[in-house]
């Protein structure tokens, strides 16, 4: 099977790697894996609190060549977006984007499954936030 | 002329097809004796007598019931399953600790890349983590009962297998 150019772009280059820092309210983290084949993920957001949109993302990933470019490719795609654009975004404009053939599906959908964990993360925290700062 | 048609029935599981009770634990020198026994059933040079095209279609699913019988952590999962039909869907979101624990797995492999040294010592752990689950999961599927559970254990040990396949491809560079 071969890889599209822009997946080997994404895994030679890999964009957006490393860790923000979890401990932070406006930095939200999603961890997902895929048992079928042991691939594990990690994608984090940082977000501005005034404008509501993602200024930092990062992502860490253990798995083959088609996860590290659909988690770099999401990382990439969700900077600058607002949380509920980065919503919209699935796991077919991953496969669109990356050309992957049908047995790499799984890897889009792990990335959609890690955006969408992390901005759950962060809107927990921030629901926390808020009932804290009301009492 | 039982054997043959047997080996024919859409029904059949893997263990059935090759003459065995569903279990956990097989001894890979018998798997192979009734792998080979069965396939020289459905050769076609030695049945020139039957259609080639059933044949092929027999010698397909014996060849994919020895792939599948031979290899533990194909035939663990495949017993749960069996036991349990979907069960390894139904058990595949890992709890976040362990997604955890295995992002930190792939972390020590990689410093293991830059460690020599390490990558031995992490190989030898992993290995047996391996071991263990294994022997685990076969005690859990000497009946149907636990087949969640075992199913819980098999993907905890396709993360172990992942970081072990990972850990010795860099090593052979």
């Amino acid at each position: 099977m071969a890889y599209s150019d822009k997946v080997i772009d994404h895994y030679n280059h890999p964009r957006n790697v490393g860790s923000l820092d979890k401990s932070q309210d406006n930095v939200g983290t999603g961890l997902v894996g895929a048992p079928e084949c042991g691939d594990v993920m990690k994608l984090q957001i940082e977000v501005d609190p005034e404008s509501g949109r993602i200024v930092e993302a990062r992502f860490k990933t253990f798995g083959c060549g088609s996860a590290i470019a659909s988690s770099s490719l999401a990382t990439e795609w969700v900077k600058g977006m607002t949380v509920d654009e980065a919503l919209e975004i699935n796991n077919t404009k991953i496969v669109e984007e990356l050309s992957l053939p049908p047995v790499k599906i799984h890897c889009s959908v792990l990335a959609e499954d890690a955006i969408k964990s992390a901005i759950a993360d962060y809107k927990s925290k921030q629901e926390g936030h808020q009932e804290g700062a009301a009492e | 002329m039982a054997q043959e048609s047997q080996l024919e029935k859409p029904g059949l599981d893997h263990f059935g097809l090759l003459g065995l009770e569903p279990s956990p634990s097989i001894d890979p020198d018998e798997l192979e004796i009734r792998y080979l026994k069965a396939s020289r059933k459905v050769h076609p040079d030695l049945n020139r007598d039957r259609e080639e095209a059933e044949l092929i279609e027999a010698s397909s699913r014996l060849n994919e019931a020895y792939r599948v019988l031979k290899d533990p952590w194909r035939r663990l999962p495949y017993l749960a399953e069996l036991y349990s039909p979907c069960i390894l869907e139904e058990t595949k979101n890992m709890a976040p600790c362990f997604l955890m624990e295995a992002m930190e797995l792939g972390e020590m492999v990689e410093e293991a890349h830059a460690h020599p040294e390490k990558a031995l010592e992490l190989e030898r752990d992993l290995s047996q983590r391996l071991d263990r689950l294994q022997a685990r999961i076969e005690d859990l599927l000497q009946d149907t009962t636990h087949a969640d559970e075992a199913a819980r254990l098999c993907h905890e040990a396709r993360y172990v297998l992942r970081a072990l396949s990972n850990l010795r491809r860099e090593e052979s560079k």
